[in-house]
């Protein structure tokens, strides 16, 4: 074999050596050449290396053997234009785009019942893990599978394919639309399911699922409601307790306790004698704490049990406060979490600066809601403003973040005939901020007016809401 | 190339660059716009001096020139110009080359394309004392000349003998690190490869020292028990290169070559081009990928890599490599993954014919949607063709490989390629950890026909025709 070395006699004989080091175990030269090796012994155990590296250079790696592909989800939405692919993750990624423009995206993408295209989800992962609700089954499957092993379909259904048995597999999201459609369609039997389901659930998707039995309440849910008064959750056992007070049952509420507390009675007129109520703040809430101390006082009490509680109509509620804003922004609190947007819009006429209070408030999740009841809400909050609206935007900015969608047409209009642009590039750091948030505002016939008053701002404040609209119209466009 | 957002963006160091750009996009910055209708676009900026900035750029393979003290790469200046271009709102007059702009092609060391061979007779003036000199005949030395050859042949005779002095030290070497053994070597490799680095750019084999200054990052990339493994088979490739260069009288002039190379001897441009026996190949080129590394020396290695759509070609296969300072913030040759050139090809001497120069171009750059005619060969296949190459220059690095019929499937975290359904062969790749997340979308699809860069350990997919369309590393 001259110096021709076997792959067996290297692996036996010379590989074990070098790892371990000639001093310890010398590599036995005669027999690995077989015979006497050409020049010195350092030389022949260097070509002993050698002769070892190219054999392992040409190994093939070892097979694992536990192949597998990983799991189809089935996603029945359709996959974005490919012209958009493109546009969409530069937006998402190096723009540097608002949260406004996120969202609109994702809502966008909820409502025309797009999803990404399957290779964009790992480039877009930030945007993916944060709206996956919004972005169909395949982006959720990726969003909560577990880094250390391989994605699981089984928890992940199209909507279509849930039923009475599988509906708690699903997302959370998912899980809340389907009882609320069951709660549509035959209360009683939503109600058997999400009791049986309901040990399993976590805070969070007890609360929604609760939040839905607002959808036909009855006297039949009053010994559901009383059970879930015991919840370990406070916010679940809040809602328990407004929910019961809607049904007038002889649930005493705290809250409303609390509430009676600081609500002071008085009797006005002379000839005619009507209730007049005023909302006492503490001595400690000052006025830029008030509209959050009014939320947490006002949000677990249902505008029935308040009206029972005082003894007057619940319509005669709204003249009785008139002469109390913060009363009225309670009342504003009360009338939107009960969905009762008609008495929301009569506050906001007697205190059209309701909007901007509420906001001051922090977040408002009202994705228990449908898209279209959810602007309702919105066009009686903003109507009492809507031919000229503020120009504030922590206000503009919480309604968009709380209705998820364009914001009714009327306000629009009334801020695109404002000069809401005036002083944008004056300032001296001025921020895409405002084009931003009303591109993602705007409905789509109100674009092109837009686009139009975009066009005379510096295009380096204007680029991401240009792109934004351009995205959304082509996705429109498809959807058609 | 046709200027698009998508390539500026690509080519900007930076997002804040991209933004600064956009501010400059206003005509009333830029006194001076033209073009000479031949890819060429040069204009001037109004910046916060008294003079403006001359900026230039080239479409063919997206060049440019700004005479701003910036130092990014491209500045604000050029992909505003490059942006102006791509939009195509602002008019460019139509005029000859200033001799600046001229000055600055006939300088470049880019692909000559049309616009640089079109002022190619009329070479201009690098200054204006030159523009008043009169050409004048050159005239000849021959004892200079003599001198020149003689004192070029004792630096070559001198260097020759200072690389083999350092290649019997790195036998020395070699033999202490064999008789501590590899799982000792492992832990302390760092330093000891430090040593021997700098005793071998002492004896002015640079390209041999940047090897094994490079073993130890390659070693902690490995997993741990694997690592003594690797450092027989990148210590037994190092003695491989180094017996190679002293019997290199005895090798193919291919293969020499490779070995010189791979010591530290360069092949200029210049030289390569002027080479009538060079491979050369002409016909329609695609981007495969584009990959870029920091090296210890603080030069970023931008590799693209290029694919022959001509079935008839043997070489399918070219491998640009340009190195640029890190300070400069440029990431990203000038061609984007997909693009398509015409040009010629002139590839660097080899046994395995790979790094390239583009010696000429037809036409630039274009952005092609088309899917790339990969041959039919499946992955065990291709395997053996690396194998083939490997056989022939046995210390190759990066190998590029395309298959057809593949499957990306997972085992725990992990991604291989695997030979698809019915293949003979049960081969399965690993695929680079860096690329799991960006490749799972692959794992669950049944076939994959695609291009990868095989390193006899780790395979970088780079590109993959699949039932969703085209995946690509970028």
């Amino acid at each position: 074999m001259g110096e021709r070395m076997r792959s067996a006699v290297i692996k036996t004989r010379v590989l074990p050596n070098l790892i371990a080091g000639t001093v310890r175990s010398p590599i036995d030269l005669h027999r690995v050449f077989d015979g006497t090796p050409a020049g010195s012994a350092d030389t022949a155990t260097r070509r002993a290396l050698s002769f070892a590296g190219q054999l392992l250079r040409f190994e093939k790696p070892a097979s694992p053997g536990n192949l597998k592909p990983d799991p189809v989800v089935r996603d029945e939405r359709r996959i974005l234009p490919e012209k958009l692919r493109r546009p969409l993750i530069r937006l998402l990624t190096t723009s540097k785009a608002s949260e406004h423009i996120v969202l609109a995206i994702a809502a966008a993408m909820d409502r025309l019942n797009l999803r990404l295209h399957p290779f964009d989800i790992p480039k877009l992962s930030s945007f993916v893990e944060t709206w996956a609700a919004y972005l169909g089954p395949s982006a959720e499957q990726w969003a909560t599978r577990q880094g250390e092993s391989a994605p699981a379909a089984s928890s992940f259904y199209g909507e279509e394919a849930l039923d009475d048995k599988t509906w708690h597999l699903a997302a959370p999201r998912r899980r809340v639309q389907y009882i609320d459609q069951r709660r549509r369609e035959d209360p009683a039997a939503a109600r058997e399911l999400v009791a049986a389901a309901w040990a399993q659930q976590d805070p969070e998707a007890r609360l929604k699922l609760l939040t839905i039995f607002e959808i036909g309440l009855s006297s039949t849910d009053q010994g559901f409601l009383e059970e879930r008064v015991k919840d370990r959750s406070p916010r679940v056992k809040a809602l328990a307790g407004r929910l019961l007070g809607r049904l007038g049952s002889s649930y005493e509420n705290p809250a409303l306790a609390q509430c009676m507390e600081r609500i002071r009675r008085e009797e006005k007129g002379v000839l005619r004698k009507r209730v007049a109520l005023v909302l006492e703040l503490p001595a400690n809430v000052k006025e830029h704490t008030a509209p959050t101390w009014i939320r947490e006082l006002f949000s677990d009490v249902s505008w029935q049990e308040f009206a029972r509680g005082l003894q007057i109509a619940e319509a005669d509620v709204i003249e009785a406060g008139a002469k109390s804003p913060d009363l009225l922004l309670g009342l504003a609190w009360m009338a939107t979490l009960d969905g009762r947007f008609d008495l929301l819009e009569k506050v906001c006429q007697r205190s059209p600066e309701t909007w901007e209070r509420m906001s001051a408030s922090g977040r408002l999740d009202l994705t228990h809601l449908s898209r279209e009841k959810r602007t309702q809400w919105a066009q009686s909050l903003t109507q009492a403003q809507s031919a000229k609206p503020p120009h504030d935007y922590v206000a503009w900015s919480w309604l968009h973040t709380t209705i998820r969608g364009p914001l009714p047409t009327k306000l629009m209009e009334g801020m695109l005939r404002s000069d809401w642009s005036a002083g944008l590039e004056d300032k001296q750091k001025a921020k895409p901020d405002w084009p931003e948030l009303l591109a993602a505002c705007a409905a789509p016939e109100l674009r092109e007016r837009l686009r139009k008053q975009l066009g005379d701002i510096d295009p380096t404040l204007t680029a991401n809401a240009l792109s934004l609209m351009e995205i959304l119209d082509n996705m429109e466009r498809g959807s058609e | 190339m046709a200027f698009t957002l998508e390539r500026i963006e690509t080519l900007a160091p930076d997002q804040s660059s991209v933004d600064a750009a956009r501010k400059l996009l206003k005509p009333n910055l830029w006194p001076r716009l033209a073009t000479d209708n031949n890819g060429l676009f040069w204009g001037e900026c109004q910046g916060s001096g008294a003079t403006p900035y001359r900026v230039v750029i080239a479409e063919a393979d997206a060049g440019y020139k700004c005479t701003c003290p910036s130092r990014k790469f491209p500045c604000k200046h050029s992909l505003a110009l490059m942006w102006m271009r791509a939009e195509g709102k602002v008019a460019f007059t139509a005029e000859d080359a200033p001799d600046w702009v001229r000055d600055w092609v006939s300088r470049r060391r880019g692909p000559p394309g049309k616009a640089a061979t079109a002022t190619d007779e009329a070479k201009p003036k690098a200054s204006i004392a030159a523009l008043h000199e009169q050409p004048t005949e050159t005239v000849v030395d021959p004892k200079a000349e003599a001198r020149a050859a003689v004192i070029k042949e004792k630096n070559r005779a001198e260097r020759e003998a200072a690389i083999l002095g350092g290649l019997d030290e790195l036998d020395i070497w070699l033999s202490d690190q064999i008789e501590r053994g590899m799982a000792a070597f492992v832990g302390q490799c760092t330093q000891a490869c430090k040593v021997i680095a700098q005793r071998l750019v002492d004896a002015k084999a640079g390209g041999l020292a940047a090897r094994i200054e490079g073993l130890p990052a390659k070693l902690f990339a490995a997993p741990e028990a694997q690592r003594p493994l690797v450092a027989i088979e990148e210590l037994g490739q190092t003695y491989l290169i180094a017996e190679a260069y002293r019997r290199q009288d005895a090798l193919p002039t291919a293969l020499k070559m490779d070995v010189r190379r791979t010591v530290g001897w360069n092949t200029t441009r210049e030289e390569l081009l002027a080479d009538a026996d060079g491979l050369r190949v002409t016909a329609s080129w695609r981007v495969v990928a584009v990959l870029s590394e920091v090296q210890p020396d603080r030069l970023r290695r931008i590799e693209t890599w290029l694919w022959c759509e001509d079935s008839k070609v043997e070489h399918r296969f070219a491998l640009l490599l340009d190195f640029v300072p890190v300070a400069s913030g440029a990431a990203t040759s000038g061609y984007g993954v997909g693009d398509r050139i015409q040009a010629e090809i002139v590839f660097y001497p080899s046994a395995s014919p790979l790094r390239a120069l583009i010696a000429s171009v037809k036409s630039g750059a274009e952005a092609a949607d088309a899917a790339l005619q990969l041959p039919d060969r499946e992955l065990g296949a291709t395997l053996e063709a690396y194998e083939t190459a490997l056989g022939a220059q046995p210390w190759i690095g990066t190998w590029p490989i395309a298959f057809r019929k593949g499957q990306v499937r997972r085992s725990d975290r992990s991604l291989f390629l695997c030979a698809g359904a019915g293949s003979s062969t049960a081969v399965a790749l690993p695929i680079r950890s860096s690329q799991w997340e960006i490749a799972e979308p692959l794992a669950s699809l049944n076939a994959v026909d695609g291009i990868g860069l095989w390193d006899g350990h780790r395979l970088t997919l780079c590109w993959a025709e699949t039932e969703l369309g085209r995946w690509v590393n970028a």
